[in-house]
């Protein structure tokens, strides 16, 4: 049985808590290092060094501060010819060195020459908050340690964003737990209208959502300033691919959940489960940004599952839409939907607003998403502010009208346009990591930016895993087993060295996201026995792990 | 403060400040945080701005990804 459903039919469930994730990759080079290519990967390598966790696979590259397997970038090093060839994980340049971290159960690696970081699983919108801006303090912990190690005139550059300006996007993911009824009908059984109401909600939530942009990009129409980082970079509304042609709404089908999950399979926890990959999203940094970007998807995933979303929640043509509504800080253009009213993305946003207090004030998304009733007042209120323009009240809210705030005051104060290389050069470090250079974090220092979790919590979730997902039971064994015990990790498993090689693999499953909790404790595990006795007699001083309850822990 | 505590559920999550939501705020105050906000970053902008603007857009350029 899944944890946490809310109902069944035909053995699969009907709606899901909708539990989360990111999986971010950052802009990283190394400044005072020339290279045609740019620098990237020795950036990403030098930061995935500094920070401390566990290989994903057995006898993969060591990559930490102690004694990588390749030399920094400030030794001029080339990343992948430097790689070892016979390491299965270094064929594939879009999952390299992968660490998960026993600290709080997210993970880093290298993807395509960018640092990649995940969020631990949870399930409210206010720990997500929390858990990114957890990610984004271990990368800074590392950026330190990597900048101490650089050579004389050079430093590791992190930039939270989602783009170069140069053409080339990087993504900033989310991922959510949805029924594999609600993916069918996404992708291959309801088209119309569950396919084209979530892209016209995607579309349209841009207006919260975005990080803000210099310029435009990727052949698109010349801009001063833009609300989205990614708008210029969809070409089509669905497909599975991410590097090319990327669509507004991505079809990439692997849960994570266990093997039991996939298509046509129905045993065991996991069945019926499914991951929407959303590559839609820029990176944020404002607390309100980053909430309401996944509490009101939460919402609104919710209300697809249900059924209850206004049919004419549609756009005509959304991909074009996108750019016309990204393009347009003054909020003022419109799109037509396919019942044929012309409306600008706030207007849209109210309606899919007006549909969701509907569906929370009548209990829909009880027990299935965390504080609904406060995600839908901040959205609805966010919205009054959007719909009038009050960016003055906006501004502590919304990283794209901060970002444009702070530059116009920039320029005016030198007499420069929108079209000089500081206007780009501001947007660029509105969002670098250093918090001397960054743009945003005097602003939180200063109290000045509406916060939504507090600092502890952030320091929290730095060392601590959440506690009502698998996250939970993945960094307790992580902590607790021996590394040289622990042969791969993945986000649904652990696997163990056997003893004797003849007997196969040893794996401890965690299949079920929302299970494997705290309050679970770490004997849900899902194991053999062979896997079970190997585990506790891996157990330091003889301690009994898996069948401990997670209050003892 | 015992292991047992360190890592139980403490709720709530949210921020001591009371969130506005009510938009009942006075124009001029909204307006004097927002210049406080816009001046907070000043030292950043500079400090960006008294170095290369174009070779440091040329230093971040980046691997097309996901």
């Amino acid at each position: 049985m899944i944890s946490g459903l809310r109902s069944e039919r035909d053995g699969d469930p009907r709606c899901v808590p909708k539990l989360m994730g990111a999986d971010a990759e950052l802009g990283n080079s190394i400044d005072g290092l020339h290279k045609n290519n740019g620098t990237g990967g020795e950036a990403a390598l030098a930061l995935l060094r500094e920070v401390d966790g566990v290989c994903s696979i057995a006898d993969g590259p060591v990559f930490d501060s102690k004694g990588g397997d390749v030399e920094t970038g400030s030794s001029g090093a080339d990343l992948y010819n430097a790689y070892p060839t016979d390491k299965a994980n270094l064929e594939n340049p879009q999952d390299v060195g992968r660490k998960y971290l026993s600290s709080n159960g997210g993970c880093v690696y290298i993807d395509l020459n960018h640092l990649e970081v995940c969020t631990p699983e949870v399930i409210s919108a206010c720990d997500f908050v929390a858990a990114w801006l957890a990610m984004l303090r271990i990368i800074r912990d590392a950026l330190f340690a990597a900048n101490a190690k650089c050579s004389p005139g050079q430093r590791v550059v992190v930039l939270v964003n989602s783009s170069d300006g140069l053409g080339n996007a990087y993504g900033s993911h989310l991922s959510f737990l949805v029924t594999r009824r609600l993916w069918d009908d996404l992708f291959t059984r309801r088209l119309y209208p569950a396919l084209f109401q979530l892209a016209a909600y995607q579309v349209s939530s841009i207006v919260f959502s975005g990080q803000g942009k210099v310029g435009s990009e990727n052949g698109r129409p010349d801009v001063a300033y833009q609300i989205s980082q990614r708008a210029d970079f969809f070409d089509q509304i669905v497909g599975s691919q991410t590097t090319y042609k990327r669509p507004i709404v991505n079809s990439r089908d692997e849960s994570l959940c266990g093997s039991a999950h996939a298509r046509n399979l129905s045993m065991g926890a996991g069945s019926g489960l499914a991951r929407l990959h959303c590559i839609f999203y820029d990176s944020t940094l404002c607390h309100v940004s980053t909430f309401l970007k996944v509490g009101v998807m939460q919402i609104v995933l919710s209300m697809l599952e249900a059924g209850c979303l206004d049919i004419s929640l549609m756009l005509e043509d959304p991909v074009a839409a996108l750019v016309s509504y990204s393009h347009d800080p003054g909020l003022s253009a419109k799109e037509r939907l396919v019942d044929g009213r012309n409306v600008t993305a706030v207007d849209l946003q109210r309606m899919f607003w007006e549909c969701a207090r509907s569906y929370v004030d009548s209990g829909g998304c009880e027990d299935l998403v965390p504080g609904a009733a406060f995600i839908l007042d901040l959205w609805g209120d966010t919205l009054d502010k959007l719909a009038v323009c009050d960016f003055d009240a906006l501004a502590p809210r919304i990283d794209w009208v901060l970002k444009q705030a702070q530059i116009q005051r920039a320029l005016e104060n030198r007499g420069l346009g929108w079209s000089a290389p500081e206007a780009k050069h501001l947007d660029h470090v509105y969002s670098s990591l250093d918090p001397d250079e960054g743009m945003y974090w005097p602003l939180e220092r200063a109290g000045l930016t509406q916060t939504l979790v507090e600092e502890a919590w952030i320091e929290r979730l730095k060392s601590t895993p959440p506690v009502d997902t698998r996250a939970w039971s993945r960094a307790m064994l992580l902590k607790k087993l021996p590394r040289e015990c622990i042969s791969g990790v993945d986000w649904d498993r652990i696997e163990l060295t056997p003893v004797d090689p003849a007997k196969g693999r040893l794996i401890l499953h965690l299949p079920d996201p929302l299970g494997h909790t705290y309050q679970d404790g770490l004997g849900a595990a899902e194991c053999d026995e062979e896997t079970r006795m190997t585990v506790e007699s891996a157990g330091r001083c003889n301690e009994t792990i898996l069948n401990r309850g997670g209050n003892d822990q | 403060m015992s292991q047992n505590e360190r890592v139980r559920p403490q709720p709530p999550r949210f921020a001591g400040q009371p969130l506005d939501t009510g938009g009942a705020e006075e124009f001029g105050a909204v307006r004097s945080r927002a210049d406080r906000l816009l001046q907070a970053a000043d030292d950043a902008i500079a400090r960006a701005l008294s170095n290369d603007s174009e070779r440091f857009l040329q230093a971040t350029r980046q691997s097309g990804g996901q």
